[in-house]
């Protein structure tokens, strides 16, 4: 037989598996070969297909004219490929262990140590295509501690960085108990100055609660001086400070959106993408969130690659992340998503999620 | 014109030529911007805030600050002018003891103690508040945020710009604070009892519950700085707030008690020989049955809010006509004052206050000097704001009418000389009149 014939008859016994439910695994330094209509990157670029030809878990090339001779090959005709998508702040799998309200600053608590890789909101979360997330302690501390970026497939120890991610802060009335100190937003700063004084611990990211105006003014006058990579969750009146917002070169994060969000809400995507203002979403640990956030974001006005790249390449860079995944780009990790249309289009259905070079079973049972 | 020229460049070579107005080193560059970007304002009254009045008047602005204060000698070539030939103008009003503007209206103390003096309500006042706004369209411009009555010793106050666009709409003012020893701090929480679900003890267990017990806290905390300032030890209060009590007995920050009754008057000027620190009174609405001990120790008082017809808790101390006539009264009797509006429910606001005051005896200079210069000097801000005198900020309030009359509302009203409300399009169409 010819190279041609032998290349195809994996192929056709991968498809045969594939579709009895099996998920095929390359063996070690094989190359995974994948063909897709068309390849959104994550940062803009909507590349027509080719293959994508994935070896030790890392992305080797985006444009092979063939798949190499030893790949295992998989097709998927008119489907699109994006980078996997990724939650910045979740409590995932947690059961509650990522509140711990004793004390109001606890900057060395590691979310990592809430991390159970076993539960099976993972995989739920791995099979809709959400492939990393950020591990967050709660909101009921002025300093909760330090997130964990795991990924959400993989072995037990897949939290990434050694488990040390951003630091998580909370600049609303959520940190302020009534029977623990700070009672009010007076204290809560008076004790946040202390806190900064003393030097501000680790080098990620600070990412903050804020809600209102005076809350991102406020969070701006204490931790700009810091100069690390800043990012305001979930801002209530972004649409009122974007002027702040924009001088602080800060990232926001946003929704989820629901069919109950008010337009308004809807479109503060929109408005900030217009203004430059880096936007990335959450979905509370939910593929299917995310992909309704960045849908309902679109319908309001947002650029779908902005929505996309809302839910890869922003969060990825949130979490301390860039250059290792997030974008489907050679070089990086192979976490990627492949949907039988838009992956903004919740009509579309998931073909195949792959967490670093893994191929996840979509089977749930 | 060449009078208006010598009266502007007298202003541009004054040795109170303002601070802040660029190009007065020369004379030529700062009047030909005078030409081209000042607002000029005309009025048939200009009252400058401390009892002076031109008649008619003229206001000249550059920079978000006056420049030049005068009768009405004719106007420079193709500045902005805003003719108010039939209008009245005044600074803008300054309230030493407000309670609006914070992102809560109650309960935004700190209750983990009783003694907050290290905190500061400028974290938790609310630039986008309505409450500012609303208080930018009656004419108040200048607010002295003042803590809630929560604690004993409570935080230091913020002086605040209700509106406008400054850099920062926080002024530069000497630090404050402020202590009640009356009811209000031991009637959060449900009169001391802990809130439903907590259990039996709490720290809010540990409040007072009468007056006594609140003059005991705070007399504590004093010993207590006093003690850390001697030995280094403190006691049970944070010891960053027994810094600033030390700062307040060495007459670097500042002290106001709130105290409506005279008996709580008498306990503040008690504490006052006992611990020789210096002290305002805050609100004092029964200020007239101490109008002896208040003079003879000039202590100063802010006083109000008063109503015609008071309802709520405080009715009662608040009916007499007596209370009514208490600015006249202080004033005769030489003792420093301002009025406040407090939080401003029942009634109008600060121009009423002044306007009530007015009816019950105050003269119509004194009147307006307690809702502007009187205040801005109480609160150590008068350098800055509370009078329209070339140096001084750009807060003005143009009335429809005689000033604080309950028929006059405020036309136009400027902080740092931008338009916070103008129902006529004045400054826009000032804009449109200038020529080059």
């Amino acid at each position: 037989m010819n190279r041609r014939e032998i290349g195809m008859i994996p192929a056709a016994w991968i498809l045969c598996a594939w579709a009895a439910g099996a998920a095929p695994e390359p063996a070690p330094g094989q190359a995974l070969a994948l063909k897709v209509d068309r390849v959104l990157t994550g940062t803009g670029e909507d590349l027509s297909g080719g293959w994508v030809v994935v070896r030790d878990g890392r992305i080797e090339s985006l444009d092979a004219k063939t798949a190499p001779g030893d790949a295992l090959v998989l097709e998927f005709p008119g489907a699109t490929m994006c980078p996997g998508f990724i939650d910045p702040v979740t409590s995932l799998g947690a059961n509650g262990d990522l509140e711990e309200p004793a004390r109001a600053f606890t900057p060395d608590a590691q979310a990592a140590d809430a991390f159970h890789p076993f539960h099976e909101a993972y995989e739920k979360a791995a099979r809709g295509g959400l492939t990393t997330v950020g591990l967050s302690p709660g909101s009921r501390n002025l300093v909760g501690g330090t997130m964990a970026v795991v990924h959400t497939f993989g072995d037990a120890d897949r939290a990434v960085l050694g488990g040390a991610g951003p630091l998580r802060l909370c600049m609303t009335s959520a940190a302020q108990l009534d029977d623990r100190e700070p009672t009010s937003r007076m204290g809560a700063m008076y004790h946040m100055r202390q806190f900064v004084e003393a030097g501000v611990p680790g080098q990620g990211a600070l990412l903050v609660d804020v809600q209102s105006t005076d809350e991102v003014r406020l969070t701006l006058d204490l931790l700009k001086a810091v100069g690390r990579p800043l990012v305001f969750l979930r801002p209530a009146d972004a649409m009122e400070c974007v002027d702040l917002l924009q001088g602080s070169h800060a990232t926001v994060v946003l929704g989820p959106f629901t069919t109950s969000s008010s337009r308004r809400a809807l479109r503060t995507a929109a408005h900030l993408e217009s203004r430059g203002i880096p936007v990335a979403f959450t979905g509370q640990g939910s593929a299917v969130q995310l992909r309704l956030t960045a849908a309902l974001a679109v319908r309001e006005g947002m650029t779908p690659a902005g929505a996309l790249m809302a839910i890869t390449a922003a969060p990825a860079d949130i979490l301390g992340l860039h250059g290792q995944t997030g974008r489907v780009a050679a070089g990086q990790r192979a976490d990627l998503l492949v949907v039988s249309g838009d992956p903004l289009d919740l009509s579309a259905k998931v073909e195949a999620v792959l967490v670093g070079g893994v191929l996840v079973d979509l089977e749930d049972d | 014109m060449t009078f208006a020229l010598s009266f502007l460049m007298a202003a541009a070579l004054a040795p109170a030529a303002p601070s802040g107005a660029p190009g007065t080193s020369d004379p030529a560059t700062f009047a030909a911007r005078l030409r081209t970007e000042s607002i000029v304002l005309t009025a048939k009254e200009v009252h400058v805030g401390d009892g002076t009045v031109h008649r008619p008047g003229t206001v000249v602005i550059l920079d978000g600050k006056v420049v030049a204060v005068g009768p009405n000698p004719g106007l420079p070539l193709s500045s902005r002018v805003i003719d108010c030939d039939e209008f009245f103008v005044t600074p803008g009003l300054v309230d030493a003891a407000c309670q609006l503007g914070t992102h809560a209206r109650t309960g935004f103390s700190e209750q983990s103690s009783e003694v907050i003096a290290h905190l500061s309500v400028r974290d938790s006042v609310d630039l986008a508040s309505e409450d500012l706004e609303q208080l930018a369209r009656e004419g108040v411009t200048t607010v002295y945020v003042t803590p809630e009555a929560a604690s004993v010793i409570g935080s230091q106050g913020a002086a605040v710009k209700t509106g406008g666009k400054g850099v920062s709409r926080f002024l530069d003012a000497p630090p404050s604070i402020k202590a009640n020893l009356a009811e209000e701090s031991w009637s959060r929480g449900g009169r001391n009892q802990t809130p439903r679900g907590f259990g039996n003890i709490t720290f809010l267990t540990r409040r007072p519950t009468t007056r006594m017990g609140s003059n005991w806290v705070f007399r504590k905390a004093f010993y207590d700085a006093l003690r850390l300032r001697e030995t280094g030890q403190g006691g049970d209060s944070p010891e960053a707030a027994l810094k600033v009590l030390t700062q307040v007995l060495e007459g670097q920050v500042g002290l106001r008690i709130q105290a409506r009754r005279a008996h709580d008057i008498h306990a503040a000027q008690r504490h006052a020989e006992e611990f020789g620190y210096t002290h305002m009174i805050e609100y004092g609405i029964e200020a007239h049955l101490c109008l002896d001990l208040l003079a003879a120790h000039q202590t100063p008082v802010i006083y109000g809010p008063i109503f015609v017809r008071p309802t709520g808790a405080t009715a009662a101390e608040r009916g007499a006509e007596s209370v009514l006539t208490t600015p006249a009264r202080l004033a005769e009797r030489g003792i420093p004052f301002c009025l406040t509006a407090c939080d401003g429910s029942g009634e109008d606001g600060l121009a009423r206050q002044a306007g009530l005051a007015m009816r019950f005896g105050l003269s119509p200079e004194q009147s307006l000097a307690s809702v502007t210069s009187a205040a801005a000097d109480l609160l150590g801000i008068g350098d800055q704001v509370g009078r329209l005198q070339s140096g001084k900020q750009a807060d003005l309030v143009v009335w429809s009418g005689s000033p604080l009359v309950d028929t006059s509302r405020p036309l136009l009203v400027l902080v740092d000389g931008h338009a916070v409300l103008d129902r006529n399009g004045w400054m826009d169409n000032a804009d449109k009149t200038s020529s080059d």
